[in-house]
């Protein structure tokens, strides 16, 4: 299929970016991905700049990937990244509009890749618990219920990727956030430093330049691992929860 | 975790971040919506008559010093609103300075996207609404549609006591003006909408709308932005198609 492109181009952070037009033929078993390798090869053997974007697994787990096609955060499929994006999606002919993640927390790089460190300096605030857990139990040796552990893991299917940065109207990190603080507040490994936690990691997340939350839900709409806006709702309570402590 | 100050001076600090602001927003948003329902039920009684309302107009006027401790209790609840929604825009929109060729809505709603403007049209309303029924400018508030030049303020109904002001009948005056009524109706549609959403947003910000209660909750705002529309809407419309008279 013949499909065209127009894709962002910016050649460093403080350059002004554009949109450039392009047409690669693929076919329908392309990853998104391998299409563009297809145009960056074409580009290279014409002595030509090749688009520069972020991949890492090309399998989902990774969150590298991070491209905004035609108005959506990893493209029109629901609960599925840009890697695992294939061209079966479109048709002969169609344009595609690919743009990078937009926030002022995440500044443009190059191209389509942004500089995604305010998420890591998130998670150096809180994201972790202090405790050496040597190596992996046995399944039930630590009495956690079934849904706690279920719900927990929910969260934890976060893979930072920062999806609900680009698609939040306010550019709001409250989902990335949230999944964190709930994946480990609710288990008691992580209930230890509750507090601290959910305190220095929205700290970190101000700090950093994003947005505000005013719950219009486009997070959780454009998540490649479908994580529900309630983790937005638990961050709040725990965050309530922390502030009303005496210490 | 890294070292800590003390415990006040780090509370001092929390107050600003982005949730804090948005819980006082919240809790002023529920308590500013509570107001409206009361205020709501007071306008419902033009459809029990002339007495009943001139009766709660006299009533409001009596409280004396406790009048103007709920007025100033309101307008520090509408100033915390206001202030913390200043605050947040501005850190909103440096979040995102570079627009999208195009973002996508997937799930939020009209009502969501355009809360600050809602809230700004309210903002006048109320402004207006004062100047209209409660503070006395003279002669009313109608430019094109003078009513023989009726000074409304001066309205009075005559009792066993004594005369009071005319409260009703400057009620139906006003709304039996098509400029009038439909200022009113514009501002409750920007209530309702700002309700519908803000209602829902307030309790998904105090974690009330989690899990199990995230439907009922979801469900809540716009109920609520319904019934408050239509019982704001239900007294005006009747004066002007000759219900109350």
């Amino acid at each position: 299929m013949h499909i065209k492109l127009k894709i962002w181009r910016q050649t460093g952070p403080d350059k002004e970016g554009y949109f450039e037009p392009h047409e690669v033929e693929a076919n329908e078993h392309m990853s998104f991905l391998e299409m563009l390798d297809v145009l960056n090869e074409e580009l290279l053997a014409a002595g030509k700049e090749p688009v520069a974007f972020d991949h890492d697994c090309r399998e989902g787990i990774c969150g590298a990937c991070s491209m905004v096609i035609d108005g959506r955060p990893h493209g029109p499929r629901d609960g599925t990244t840009t890697c695992q994006l294939h061209m079966r999606e479109y048709h002969d002919g169609q344009e595609i509009v690919i743009e990078p993640w937009r926030a002022s927390a995440f500044p443009v790089i190059r191209d389509l890749v942004v500089d995604r460190r305010a998420f890591d300096r998130i998670q150096h605030a809180g994201g972790y618990i202090s405790v050496s857990t040597g190596a992996a139990p046995d399944a039930n040796a630590i009495p956690i219920g079934k849904r706690t552990a279920d719900e927990a893991f929910d969260y934890a299917a976060c893979i930072g990727c920062g999806a609900c940065v680009a698609a939040c109207p306010n550019a709001s990190a409250m989902l990335f956030v949230a999944s964190k603080v709930a994946h480990l507040s609710l288990l008691p490994q992580g209930e230890v430093e509750r507090k601290d936690r959910v305190r220095n990691m929205v700290t970190a997340m101000d700090e950093a330049g994003f947005g505000g939350c005013t719950n219009h839900g486009e997070c959780s709409a454009a998540c490649p691992k479908n994580i529900s806006v309630d983790a937005i709702s638990l961050l709040n309570r725990e965050y309530m929860r922390a502030g009303f402590a005496r210490d | 975790m890294p070292a800590e100050q003390n415990g006040f001076d780090r509370l001092v600090r929390a107050l600003g971040s982005t949730i804090s602001l948005k819980i006082v927003m919240a809790v002023t948003g529920v308590l500013l919506a509570g107001f409206v329902l009361i205020h709501m039920t007071g306008h419902l009684q033009m459809f029990i008559g002339r007495d009943a309302y001139n009766e709660y107009g006299e009533f409001m006027q009596s409280l004396g010093p406790l009048l103007w401790v709920a007025r100033l209790g309101l307008l520090t609840v509408l100033a915390a609103h206001v202030g913390a929604m200043a605050t947040l825009l501005m850190r909103n929109q440096s979040a995102r300075p570079e627009r999208y060729a195009g973002l996508r809505q997937q799930r939020t709603s009209l009502a969501a996207m355009y809360m600050t403007e809602l809230g700004i049209v309210l903002l006048v309303f109320i402004v207006y609404h004062l100047l209209h029924f409660t503070i006395a400018p003279i002669g009313g508030f109608s430019v094109h549609h003078e009513f023989g030049g009726v000074d409304y303020y001066a309205l009075q109904q005559v009792t066993e006591e004594g005369s009071r002001r005319d409260l009703y009948s400057h009620f139906v005056i006003s709304f039996q003006q098509p400029a009038i009524l439909l200022t009113y109706v514009l501002a409750t549609l920007a209530l309702a909408g700002h309700l519908a959403h803000g209602v829902t947003s307030a309790c998904k910000t105090v974690g009330l709308a989690i899990g199990r209660w995230k439907i009922p909750f979801e469900l809540l705002g716009p109920a609520f932005a319904v019934f408050i529309g239509l019982g704001f809407l239900a007294p005006p419309l009747a004066v002007f198609v000759g219900i109350i008279q």
